[in-house]
């Protein structure tokens, strides 16, 4: 009885060896049952704009395309790299791309830089410029940028409907304390009091969660509407310590102040102990009506499908109204500028491995995605996401939400900016862009301590960058 | 395990060789039973083994060889650069990083939080179960609950149940007459403090499980003898139970130790973006899952382990001396 017992045990273990063994060369047989193998980090904006993609792709070209939706993507993407797989195409947030393309992991991506998506558009020209740029290093081509992401204020735009709230255009306009619009531009200061008054205090301004980097989607933005996109790219260069200058280039410490006054020194402005909120609580917060504003990016809608009553919440993106002293155009006008949500150090980014089975396939796959049929097809399967490429000709269809169409509208109408750069302190990890020197960012301390010196914050670390540059960059 | 099987295998032999006219069929070339034994021991261990190899000794012998390295962007190899890294480690360990500082310390908070707060409170609870105090059985229940329920639920409920306007604690303490309700997770020292009390709250399931099964094994006449001789439960509690488990309670504490390096869920779930409340094995995840400078990583972790292991094993022969040993 014991040798059967064993005789079987070991019969079943013969067996799944045998089959793992049998699978494992089946994986690594080059007669793999489809032609291109994309795998895509499964976050914010879901997989239904991938699984659309590629069933049209695969209409059209007559091939047959594997989909993995990978929410450890991320953290995969190196072993994969570094061991070979089967992948052909990566989509993914924040990889280091440009330590696999200097050993050779990454493959170039010129001549798809140079493929034609339509009758003489070239992939290259498809792709937003800043992006185009960021994509290099080198001198060549290692990677496309993902997408082009939108952030700011997202409103209730039912809850302002109702009560007749206009949407703030300035960060403060003292001469139009009832935010009447034929008065003057509406202020976001001004704005919160009239919330307050106009609810009794049951309805507050602004919800946000202990993920205080939402917040980067609007100070980023009063950032560089104080210094413009071009200063903005020259910071990104890192040419010398004096980028990080607080007295020649103020303008983030001057964001800073304005996000200090308007949230971190009038606490009743946000609902109770926000700093210390979870983000899908301050998300359940604003779609049922407790909050009518809430810091957030494009994919809020998306991520909130299903999960709110629109009777209660409609949402919009607003375009982050205009600080004192931003930019002014020719005419006098002040210059509309968005931060690329998701552009900080490497960024999104597509990557074809350079030992992919189906490289051209997956080329091919690129300039077919860069098509504007099909910007438009992965906009609507995101809710409005877009990709780092130019929607100049794309409309939207008329039953786009109104979230969808204020994002398209935010995109159409801004200078985008981004903090990528390939700069070696940035790559070697001993400088982060967003927040100099570490990353830190200052809003739950600034909430917690608003007596906090921001200039003398601010001078410290530029004395500590200017010791440690030539070290950097040695 | 090697000596039993020695004995097994010897114990057939002997077997064997008292019938040697055995009715079994003869067969062809049929391998007798202690080289089939062998063949399967080997079989069922290689795949471990090579799991071992691969996975652990060589991923370690990487990173130790990667601590002294650097990369060089222009040829795309990894280079020797001596001890550069662990320059920078101590550098920053000593306040030129903030953040490095504060993962360092809040780390080594999970010492005394882990084996003085935490593993204490597991004896005196496995004990008062042991003694089945009113509703020990529910007790049980509840301690043990948060150990099989998976992490990112047990975070979310605990820190929602903390959320100002969501959760159930500030309105019972605002009922209570409480006026000035902290924050609990916005702000620190109260964010690392409710991480700690959670990690207290969340492992103690597990502690006890180990404590109460060591106690259950201390044989009943000694516990009858002590209530006979009108021992109080204090003093059974520390003179009789506690030394009887010491193996127990010493390995759970060595292991307790450990958490300095190993915590890192709990920040990451509860205080989600926060660099207040980072510690050592936090910012390492954070440093491998953006890919910078993997070879500084690589020192922080050998640094960590350099500095630790000792005080581990000096730790680990300290707690064999308070008590002997005792087999019942």
């Amino acid at each position: 009885m014991k040798n059967k017992v064993l005789k079987f045990f070991v019969l079943i273990m013969a067996v799944v060896m045998a089959l793992s063994v049998g699978v494992m060369f089946a994986a690594c047989g080059e007669n793999s049952p489809y032609d291109l193998k994309i795998a895509v980090v499964h976050k914010e904006y879901g997989q239904r704009w991938i699984n659309a993609l590629a069933r049209k792709f695969e209409e059209e070209t007559g091939l047959v395309v594997e989909v993995e939706a990978n929410p450890n993507l991320q953290s995969e993407i190196p072993n994969r790299l570094q061991n070979g797989s089967d992948d052909d195409l990566f989509f993914s947030h924040g990889i280091t791309w440009e330590l696999y393309a200097a050993q050779g992991m990454l493959e170039p991506l010129d001549d798809l830089y140079e493929m034609e998506v339509s009758d003489g558009v070239t992939f290259g020209s498809k792709v937003l410029p800043q992006f185009r740029t960021a994509a290099r290093f080198n001198d060549h081509y290692y990677k496309v940028a993902w997408t082009n992401g939108t952030g700011g204020l997202v409103y209730n735009k039912k809850m302002f409907e109702d009560y007749g709230w206009s949407v703030p255009t300035v960060y403060s306009n003292p001469a139009n304390p009832t935010c009447d619009p034929n008065v003057g531009a509406v202020g976001l200061l001004e704005l919160c009091e009239v919330i307050l008054d106009d609810t009794n205090g049951d309805v507050k301004p602004f919800v946000w969660s202990s993920e205080t980097y939402y917040w980067d989607y609007v100070v980023f933005d009063w950032w560089a509407q104080l210094a413009g996109v071009d200063k903005i790219e020259a910071y990104t260069q890192l040419g010398s310590p004096e980028v990080f200058n607080p007295t020649t280039s103020p303008e983030q410490k001057e964001a800073l102040k304005a996000w200090k006054n308007l949230i971190a020194d009038h606490p009743e402005y946000s609902m109770e102990d926000c700093a210390g909120k979870q983000y899908t609580a301050a998300q359940m917060e604003f779609v049922t009506g407790r909050a009518a504003m809430i810091p957030c990016a494009q994919w809020l809608e998306s991520g909130m499908m299903g999960n709110y009553d629109e009777s209660t919440c409609v949402m919009d993106l607003m375009p982050t109204p205009f600080i004192d002293g931003a930019k002014t155009d020719e005419n006098g006008d002040p210059i509309a500028v968005n931060y690329s949500v998701g552009s900080t150090n490497s960024g999104d980014s597509i990557l074809i491995p350079a030992d992919a089975p189906h490289k051209d396939t997956a080329k091919q796959f690129l300039v077919f995605m860069f098509r504007d049929d099909n910007l438009k097809l992965f906009s609507e399967e995101t809710y409005g996401v877009q990709l780092a490429a130019d929607y100049s000709n794309v409309t939207l269809d008329d039953e786009a939400t109104d979230f969808m169409k204020s994002v398209y509208n935010i995109n159409a109408n801004s200078q985008k900016f981004d903090l990528l750069s390939s700069a070696m302190p940035v790559l070697e990890g001993f400088l982060s862009l967003d927040w100099p020197i570490e990353g830190v960012q200052h809003y739950a301390s600034l909430v917690a301590d608003p007596n906090t010196d921001i200039d003398a914050l601010y001078q410290s670390n530029y004395e500590s960058i200017v010791s440690r540059w030539s070290e950097w960059f040695e | 395990m090697s000596i039993r099987l020695e004995n097994a295998v010897t114990a057939e032999n002997e077997y064997t060789a008292e019938q040697p006219n055995s009715e079994k069929p003869p067969r062809g070339h049929r391998l007798n039973r202690k080289k089939r034994k062998l063949i399967f021991i080997v079989v069922m261990l290689a795949l471990p083994l090579i799991q071992l190899f691969i996975f652990w000794f060589l991923v370690n012998v990487n990173t130790i060889i990667m601590a002294f390295q650097e990369f060089d962007w222009s040829s795309g190899k990894y280079i020797f650069n001596g001890f550069d890294n662990f320059i920078r480690v101590f550098r920053e360990i000593g306040g030129e990083s903030a953040v490095t500082r504060r993962a360092v310390i809040n780390s080594v908070l999970y010492f005394p939080v882990t084996c003085f707060i935490s593993l204490p409170l597991s004896i005196l609870f496995s004990y008062f179960l042991y003694k089945k105090v009113p509703g020990s059985a529910a007790f049980r229940v509840i301690f043990f609950l948060p150990s099989i329920i998976p992490v990112a639920v047990l975070t979310m409920t605990f820190s929602f149940s903390f959320d100002a306007t969501l959760g159930f604690v500030n309105p019972i303490l605002r009922a209570l007459g409480v006026d000035h309700i902290p924050s609990w997770f916005g702000q620190y020292p109260n964010n690392q403090i409710m991480i700690f009390a959670y990690c207290i709250w969340a492992g103690l399931g597990t502690n006890i499980v180990l404590i109460s099964g060591a106690i259950s094994r201390i044989p009943v006449e000694i516990m009858e003898y002590s209530k006979l001789e009108g021992v109080s439960k204090a003093r059974e509690l520390f003179q009789i139970a506690i030394p009887l488990v010491w193996p127990t309670i010493s390995t759970t504490f060595v292991l307790g130790c450990t958490s300095v390096f190993t915590v890192m869920m709990q920040p990451l779930m509860l205080t989600p973006g926060s660099s207040d409340t980072q510690t050592i094995a936090l910012m390492i995840y954070n440093g491998v899952l953006n890919g910078r400078n993997l070879p500084y990583l690589s020192a922080f972790g050998l640094a960590m382990s350099v500095i630790g292991v000792p005080i581990i094993l000096v730790i680990k022969w300290a707690m064999g001396k308070p008590f002997a040993d005792v087999e019942y």
